[in-house]
């Protein structure tokens, strides 16, 4: 009896291990893509939700370009997945920008910012525009000496900071803070990761397999955010050399730029750091040459076969990306 | 046990069933509902705090929404106080759950859903900024959070409601599995209480089929009937005994119903119908309905000499005698004839389908043998005789038409001498019209002087005297002549005309005897006959007396003649006294016709009588024959040898005069002298009685 229990104990132990094996491979994979529970802060930069809630304000708020005509959601628009649907962005003074404008969110990992890394810091990131002559055209002190002025910005740099109050590095710091907190939103593809076998279409599971097989995509593309946040040459035709321009150590005549996350990359149309690419479909048929033909350098790239039915599928897979709610509510700013 | 328990526990039974099963279906259904009811307000009440969490989960998840919107600068003090407000409340909320359900209070959910809310709590602390730290949890996380949160909540909700469900159903399965217990339990009580039931009812009936069988049995007359169950202590015995006791009344009461019958219908003593079953017999054999139609013969039959029997040798001899004619009358017909007796020594025999006269009378004719023949009663020799009138039921239109035929041949039989049979027929009835006719005339004959006596002279045959005259009466019928005692003599006697006859007689003669003294005529004694039965009755020997005297006459002017047959009965015969007595009152007694009965010569001594009549028979053509004249001789010297006068009767010749003369007897009657004359004649008689005397004796002198 006790022996014949034990036998049958040992075979139902070996069942569940056996498809515990099955489901762990693909359940390992999909790991890979789980979004992180926790959004890091670093050391001297902490966290509170005033601050953050003061960031928005800022964010939000035009009165931070020199001509207060542009805020950072004019080229951060959340409708667009934090981008703007224009090859490249026109600056306070309706100077067109050298970039697509890139996206702000799922940045708070991100060991280096913008498309060619120049900036090491959100700290760094945020005041950049804010001062640069093409794009917002301001300086602190003139942002800082207009927000003195309005009351409500004073009481909420005293809740937010208190005993610091309203300075330049409190304004910075506010934005880094609500600029870390953006996070792509739930997606079916996160509910699919999840566990939820029926949030995403089989042709979208279907693409995820090439994305993360055949295609090769998960290279570079990887992790929840599918960015390895480094930089490559993918065979655009263009005279930026990116992170070349900044990086030294990248050799030279290379076209290298940041991989850019895909979430909500449905809505953050045109692609690439040009803009050059008006649909997903440019963009895989882009992938599927190993770049632009001709271009007279070595690239990271080689031609991917993508089968017509593997396009759509990865398209299909893409747009599980597209959170369920992209909708970020504006705030009232303080006038007085 | 009593039947009324029999019938009544069963009921009480069945009905303790119904209302046990009733009580049961209706207590387990009300406890089922009740706990129904309470779980659903355990429910409810649970719901109510479930619900609240859940309110109070929205709203926390709400407000932390409002915060990380980031939307505007809300103080820490603020979201601190409005977070710990919401927390300590949800905590509360939880606790209540804790408190409030006892089947929800799982706690191993409890304390899931203590450490979901609290892995949020935390979070959200963290997202918030109540607890400062480096990992900031993401909206996406706090949303799961607090969906794990509200997951958790739901669950228990929805588990309290599936076991409420659960338990409802379970209570209805349980109610369900009761009322079929009940259900079951009812049907196996009520069938084997029906059964019993049954069994008892069937029972019953046939205890009360048995009693109605008894009933009809009873009422069919077997009054023997015993009915079961008379054991039986309870009703049923009483009945049982009951209908017993009603049987044995019914039996007596049949009994009694039929000797009553018995008696009103037959004759005690013979055992012969009676005359009421013997008309009610002939209505229905001449019923034209019941349509017998077979010709049926009547048998009247009347005893002769019964009377005689009865006084003489008492009742009882009579009874013997009437016993022994029912024996022999009913052992000589058939089974489908009936015997009865109609009076008191009269019978009569219905003999069923007989038309041949012959048949009849030779039937009759030995019933009046048989009865005819003399038996042993109490040492003594009873004999009767026997007169049958025959009568067929083709004379008659109805049963008193035959019996009155019957009666008549019997009437007719009667006059033609005892031990005689007559079948009424026309001519019968005629004759029987001319005796009635003769009857009615000797009713008047005897008012109006036609039956008077003649007399015969008695002469000395030495002497040439006459010493006597025998009175001897004679009808002078205005049509039929002059009729003898033999025709009219039975008819009177049978019509109680006899004693009105006699005195006719004993008138007529004492006037006779005195209109002869006092013409001069020496008439010595009037001999006068009386029957046996009119010397038993000493009111005619008292009359005879009174008359004799009122006449002047003195008794021995009277002789008193009687037969020798009178005198063969013993000395306590009323005849014999009352004779005794007559003669010491100085009447002469004569014994007719001497030599024929059985007068022995004892009774000869003992009376003393004072004068023998030897019988004609005797005289006549004793000159022809010398043993007849010895015979005679014998005779005349008895009574010479005894001192009685002897007188010899039917002297008709001068030769038998002569004989009789020298046999030593000197007395003679007879035609030889002269026949019975009227009265006047017997005047004119003798005075040329006297002339021829007194001539011859001239002659002889001369």
């Amino acid at each position: 009896m006790r022996v014949m229990s034990r036998a049958m104990l040992a075979f139902a132990a070996l069942l569940t291990v056996a498809a515990g094996a099955l489901a762990a491979v693909e359940g390992d994979v999909r790991d890979g893509f789980r979004r992180p529970t926790v959004i890091p802060f670093p050391e001297g930069a902490p966290y509170s939700p005033q601050a953050a809630a003061l960031g928005k304000l800022l964010f939000f708020d035009p009165r931070l370009s020199g001509a207060q005509n542009l805020s950072c959601a004019s080229c951060h628009n959340p409708s667009f997945g934090w981008e703007v649907p224009v090859p490249r962005a026109l600056g306070s003074l309706a100077v067109e920008l050298q970039r697509h404008v890139p996206t702000v969110e799922n940045l708070a990992e991100a060991p280096r910012l913008t498309w060619d890394g120049r900036q090491t810091s959100i700290e760094q990131q945020v005041l950049s525009p804010i001062v640069h002559p093409d794009e917002m055209n301001a300086t602190m002190e003139q942002v800082i000496d207009r927000l003195l002025r309005i009351p409500k910005y004073r009481k909420a740099f005293r809740t937010a900071f208190p005993g610091e109050g309203l300075v330049a590095e409190n304004v910075v710091a506010s934005l880094a803070t609500y600029v870390r907190t953006l996070r792509s939103g739930w997606s079916p593809f996160d509910d699919w990761v999840a566990g939820d076998e029926d949030a995403i279409s089989a042709a979208a599971k279907r693409g995820f397999e090439f994305f993360i097989g055949e295609g090769g995509c998960a290279a570079c593309h990887a992790g929840w955010a599918f960015t390895d946040h480094r930089f490559y040459d993918i065979g655009l035709d263009t005279n930026d050399p990116g992170r070349a321009g900044v990086d030294d150590s990248e050799p030279a005549g290379r076209r290298a730029f940041k991989t850019p996350g895909l979430r909500n990359i449905a809505l953050r149309a045109p692609y690439m750091h040009n803009g050059s690419q008006s649909d997903l479909v440019g963009v895989l048929h882009h992938y599927r040459n190993g770049g632009a033909s001709d271009l007279g350098r070595q690239v990271d790239i080689a031609p991917v076969r993508i089968p017509l039915m593997a396009e759509m599928e990865l398209i299909a897979f893409l747009k599980t990306l597209t959170a369920y709610d992209a909708h970020v509510s504006q705030p009232s700013l303080p006038v007085k | 046990m009593s039947i009324r328990s029999k019938i009544l526990q069963p009921s009480i039974a069945l009905i303790c069933v119904g209302l046990l099963t009733v009580a049961w279906i209706s207590l387990s259904s009300l406890n089922a509902n009740q706990k129904v009811l309470s779980r659903y307000d355990e429910v409810y009440f649970e719901t109510k705090v479930f619900e609240a969490i859940r309110a109070d989960l929205t709203a926390l998840q709400a407000f932390g929404d409002e915060v990380l919107a980031f939307n505007q600068v809300i103080a820490p003090h603020r979201i601190n106080s409005e977070f710990s407000t919401y927390v300590e409340r949800i905590g509360h909320r939880i606790s209540d759950l804790t408190s409030v359900t006892s089947e929800a209070a799982d706690p191993a959910e409890i304390g899931r859903l203590r450490r979901a809310f609290s892995t949020w709590t935390q979070a959200l602390e963290k997202a918030l900024g109540i607890v400062p730290s480096q990992f900031v949890p993401s909206r996406p996380h706090l949303d799961i959070l607090a969906q794990t949160v509200q997951a958790e909540v739901a669950m228990m909700h929805e588990r309290a409601l599936a076991d409420a469900a659960a338990f409802g159903t379970r209570s209805r399965a349980g109610l369900v599995s009761n009322l079929t217990v009940a259900a079951v339990m009812m049907v196996v009580l009520l069938a084997s209480v029906g059964g019993f039931a049954l069994r008892r009812s069937f029972w019953l009936a046939n205890a009360m089929r048995s009693l109605a069988v008894a009933m009809e049995r009873i009422r069919e007359g077997r009054f023997d009937t015993r009915p079961d169950h008379a054991e039986r202590r309870d009703e049923l015995g009483e009945i049982s005994r009951g209908v017993m006791a009603f049987s044995q009344n019914l039996l007596s009461l049949t009994e009694a119903k039929e000797r009553i019958e018995y008696m009103a219908l037959n004759d005690a003593l013979t055992g012969l119908a009676n005359r009421t079953k013997l008309t009610s017999f002939l209505t229905w054999l001449m019923d034209p309905e019941t349509d017998q139609g077979a010709i049926f013969a009547v048998m009247h039959l009347d005893l002769d000499r019964f009377k005689e029997v009865n006084d003489t040798q008492g009742h009882a001899a009579g009874d013997a005698v009437l016993a022994r004619v029912g024996k022999v009358l009913s052992r000589n017909i058939r089974k489908t004839d009936l015997a009865a007796r109609v009076g008191g020594d009269e019978f009569v025999l219905v003999l069923r389908d007989t038309s041949e006269q012959a048949d009849v009378e030779a039937l009759a004719e030995r019933v009046i043998e048989e009865v005819s023949q003399p038996f042993e009663f109490s040492g003594e020799s009873l004999r009767v005789g026997a007169s049958i009138g025959i009568a067929f039921s083709n004379t008659a239109a109805d049963p008193e038409e035959v019996m009155s035929n019957a009666d008549i041949a019997l009437y007719l039989a009667k006059g033609a001498g005892r031990g005689c049979q007559r079948v009424f027929t026309e001519q019968t009835g005629s004759e029987y019209a001319d005796r009635k006719r003769l009857l009615k005339d000797l009713r008047l004959a005897l008012v109006n002087g036609q039956v008077r006596p003649f007399f015969q002279p008695q002469v000395d045959g030495i002497t040439n005297k006459i010493v006597g005259a025998e009175a001897l009466v004679r009808w002078l019928h205005p049509e039929r002549g002059v009729l003898s005692p033999a025709q009219f003599l039975d008819l009177a006697h049978e019509n109680g005309l006899g004693d009105l006859l006699t005195e006719v007689v004993i008138n007529a003669s004492i006037l006779a005897l005195k209109t002869w003294r006092e013409s001069g005529w020496d008439v010595p004694v009037v001999s006068l006959n009386f029957t046996a039965r009119q010397l038993r009755n000493p009111d005619i020997m008292e009359a005879l007396h009174l008359h004799v005297e009122e006449a002047g006459l003195h008794p021995s002017d009277i002789a008193i003649e009687v037969l020798e047959t009178v005198l063969f009965g013993d000395e306590n015969d009323g005849a014999f006294a009352n004779l005794m007595s007559m003669q010491k009152h100085g009447f002469r007694v004569e014994l007719d016709d001497f030599g024929t009965g059985h007068a022995s010569i004892s009774t000869l001594r003992k009376l003393k009588v004072d004068r023998v009549k030897v019988d004609r028979s005797f005289v006549t053509g004793a000159s022809e024959n010398p043993e007849q004249e010895q015979l005679l001789g014998a005779l005349i010297d008895l009574c010479a040898k005894l001192d009685i006068e002897c007188l010899t009767e039917g002297v008709e010749t001068e030769t038998d005069k002569s004989l009789l003369l020298s046999l030593g007897c000197r007395y003679f009657q007879g035609y030889a002298y002269a026949r019975p004359m009227e009265v006047d004649a017997f005047g004119a008689w003798m005075d040329q009685w006297h002339e021829t005397q007194a001539l011859q004796a001239k002659a002889v002198r001369s």
